[in-house]
């Protein structure tokens, strides 16, 4: 062999910190909250522009220019390189546009995501592969929020796909957290409000023999209406813990259609009275309907028994606490205005009849599975 | 307000800001905005590499296609002190796997598997490369760095001699120098050094680099006034823009260790993006001769850079390079307990004079003679000379 042959590496050979920039790592956020997966995905421009050689004119500066015209290409080579599973079915992924974000050691394009799975995962897979071919030194650093805890995770070459278990909700937190959603449940279903509003109108003047009967002390109305809303809550705590053991199963709608069958019950009572003295056990029965439709809530939680009991019970709390928190709101201002007509009239006549109206549209899409568009 | 409490108030804002702005992403309005520079499509490394990766993307089976791309690959990523070409490199020669590749797949591999400092994995696969092809000189010379790197004289100049024959003079020169500086001062060895280096202005520019480069280190370990010159002589071997890394840095701490503040921040400044010239700024500084608040500031953001670089190297996976790790707990965090911890893993797996210094400087600054054991047991066996290593021990006695 001779010597005019070999071109010697020799400067390769002197060791110590030579690199100048951090090797290439792209970093990835995700949040599952549910079943919803959030997201952001930080690629290092320097890479994308040796994958797919972005500077166009080649005059050794990348603008933003250059990127917008490649963006579909570089969108669609991230999308592919990138899935998340819940429990081996592989969930949506939807990007947003790409942004630029400076970091330490650089620009990088930052890719919005948003995706959906079709359960609440008890095991996330997640699978990447970005540019291991042209660079086996990339490493893909992971931070992920399941539930209530943060992970960690590095996608190498040898290590393309993580798995992570969803951990077990404490009893505690899971108390809270489904305290929260009852909370929640109420103040944003408005079916529940509406229905809500249907009960609550005639506490303190309703309808009889034609004519407007206001009652004579506001604690008897106050009863009257706590009555209601717990018997209420009551059924719905029954029903929805029989769905979430899976003792009572329902089509959901035949639910849906249910609750909103009893919501025009409800608003047409008021101006036609059919049941007045036993107005709580009306609730009741309504209550059993309604938490009926609403199981889904608390499925596919897989978390122990008693943890799953805390949960239900801190969502019926919730429940309750909206309800009862927006009759103490209504009924001292509808007791102070009752005999007042434009209440008697325009409130509770009128406020019936919009939910009467309300209930029947929703009863109509829900039942016959149609969709209006007027609002 | 005065103007010193305002420039202290920004002061302490700004540290307080933690100094990293965390940027959210954007979309730039403007399409002409410049996201990054990169060299310029007619830049001759550049031209170089997409012609070898575009043969290499031809023909997937050509070890040769394969090889020529990973070898240009390495030497910009050298040069450039950008770990990606390493990347590319290392994605070039994955076709070939295990000890049936090629033997000049093999070697490129372990030549980067010494990059990253595995050098146990790099020594693996060189010995079983030379057992089959004794006379494969980048393997041998690959195997001598090593021994060198590693505190072994002995076994690095038996590869040097192995050297005789297959590479030019002046390599074979720079490959006994660079393992004699492990051993009693020899003026023999700098002799024939700079006689090599007169007889070879054609040599390609890489081995003069080098050699001048063990040329200034010499000079150093004997106190010679002419390390100075001897590294700017080298210095001017390579492109000013690009500097090689190892030798800035070289002549950075010989500045840093001779109280040349100012100068080593000078030399520096203008290659603030390089790693290791981070480490060194910060260090200078931290030891910057008179109260100043602009360098106080830049020192609180490069602290926070540098910490946040050795975050993500923790979060790769990987180990950081532990002999920077130490001088930055050293001579910038003044945290001399976690430096000496560093210090003695790094000396597990590196023994150069310079690993042996830094071990004995955070030997003395903890007060630990005992860590310093191991540092003189190998001064003792190998004989070495260095002002440097004798005026550390004399403090260390001291204390």
């Amino acid at each position: 062999m001779s010597r005019r042959l070999i071109s010697l590496l020799v400067l390769a050979l002197l060791t110590g910190p030579v690199a100048a920039h951090a090797p290439s790592d792209s970093y990835l956020r995700l949040a599952v909250e549910g079943a919803t997966v959030e997201g952001r995905w930080d690629v290092a421009l320097r890479d994308l522009d040796y994958a797919l050689r972005l500077d166009a004119d080649g005059d050794g500066a990348i603008t933003w220019g250059e990127v917008r015209q490649r963006e579909t290409e570089i969108t669609a080579l991230l999308r592919s390189r990138l899935a998340v599973e819940a429990d081996t079915q592989r969930c949506t992924l939807d990007v947003a546009p790409l942004a630029v974000v400076q970091l330490n050691d650089g620009p990088y394009l930052s890719l919005p995501l948003q995706g959906q799975c079709a359960t609440v995962p008890q095991r996330l897979t997640l699978r990447y592969g970005l540019f291991f071919e042209l660079d086996p030194q990339h490493r893909g650093l992971l931070q992920l929020r399941l539930g209530d805890q943060t992970r960690l995770g590095v996608f190498a070459p040898d290590r393309r796909s993580l798995d992570f278990e969803a951990g077990v909700l404490s009893p505690g937190r899971a108390f809270r957290q489904y305290f929260r959603e009852g909370l929640f449940h109420i103040a944003i279903g408005l079916d529940h409000l509406l229905f809500l509003a249907g009960l609550l109108l005639p506490a303190v003047v309703w309808r009889q023999a034609g004519g407007w009967v206001a009652a004579p002390r506001a604690r008897d109305a106050l009863v009257d209406v706590l009555r209601i809303i717990t018997a209420f809550t009551a059924a719905h705590a029954l029903a929805l813990t029989l769905a979430s053991l899976g003792v009572l199963t329902l089509p959901t709608r035949l639910t849906e259609a249910a609750v909103a069958a009893t919501i025009v019950f409800a608003a047409i009572n008021n101006l036609w009275p059919m049941v007045r003295r036993r107005l709580w056990v009306v609730a009741f029965g309504f209550g059993l309907i309604h938490g009926a439709g609403y199981a889904s809530v608390l499925t596919d939680l897989g978390v122990s028994s008693t943890t799953l009991a805390l949960a239900l019970l801190g969502f019926n709390l919730g429940v309750e606490g909206m309800q009862v928190a927006a009759a103490a709101v209504f009924v001292p201002l509808a007791f102070l205005l009752r005999h007042r007509p434009f209440y008697q009239w325009g409130v509770v006549a009128l406020g019936s009849a919009v939910v009467a109206a309300l209930g029947g549209v929703w009863f109509v899409e829900r039942a016959f599975n149609l969709r209006f568009t007027f609002f | 307000m005065p103007r010193f409490a305002l420039a202290l108030a920004g002061l302490v804002l700004l540290i307080g800001a933690g100094s990293v702005v965390a940027v959210e992403p954007n979309r730039p309005s403007d399409d002409s905005v410049v996201l990054l520079t990169v060299p310029a499509s007619d830049d001759p490394d550049e031209v170089a590499l997409r012609r070898l990766r575009a043969a290499r993307d031809r023909a997937p089976e050509s070890v040769e296609a394969a090889t020529a791309f990973a070898r240009k690959a390495i030497e910009i990523g050298r040069q450039r002190g950008e770990p990606r070409y390493m990347g590319y490199a290392e994605a070039a020669l994955a076709p070939w796997r295990g000890d049936r590749a090629p033997v000049e797949v093999q070697v490129l591999r372990a030549t980067l598997a010494q990059h990253r400092h595995a050098f146990d994995q790099a020594l693996g696969i060189l010995d079983a490369v030379l057992t089959a092809e004794p006379d494969h000189a980048q393997a041998r010379l690959t195997r001598a760095v090593i021994h060198t790197v590693q505190g072994r004289p002995q076994q690095a100049l038996r590869d040097c001699a192995g050297l005789l024959g297959r590479v030019s003079p002046l390599v074979l020169a720079t490959c006994v120098a660079s393992a004699s500086r492990l051993q009693p001062a020899s003026a023999t060895v700098r002799t024939l050094l700079d006689r090599e280096l007169s007889r070879a202005d054609n040599a390609p520019a890489s081995e003069r680099i080098w050699a001048l480069t063990v040329r200034a280190e010499l000079a150093v370990q004997v106190a010679d006034a002419a390390a100075d010159t001897a590294f700017r002589m080298a210095l001017a071997e390579t492109p000013a823009a690009t500097p090689d890394p190892y030798l800035l840095y070289a002549y950075a701490d010989f500045l840093l260790a001779n109280g040349q503040v100012r100068a080593a921040h000078a030399l520096l400044a203008p290659h603030a993006s390089l790693d290791g010239a981070e480490l060194r700024l910060a260090i200078a500084e931290a030891r910057w001769p008179q109260a100043d608040a602009d360098m106080a500031a830049a020192l609180a953001r490069r602290v926070e850079r540098i910490r946040s670089r050795v975050e993500e190297t923790r979060l790769r996976g990987e180990a950081p390079h532990l002999r920077e790790l130490a001088r930055f707990h050293l001579d910038v965090m003044a945290n001399p307990g976690a430096a000496l911890a560093v210090a003695q893993d790094n000396w597990q797996t590196q023994r150069e004079p310079d690993d042996a210094l830094l071990l004995l400087r955070a030997a003395a600054a903890v007060g630990d003679r005992e860590a310093a054991a191991p540092v003189r047991a190998w001064m003792n066996a190998t004989g070495i000379d260095d002002v440097r290593l004798q005026a550390a021990v004399t403090r260390l006695e001291s204390r």
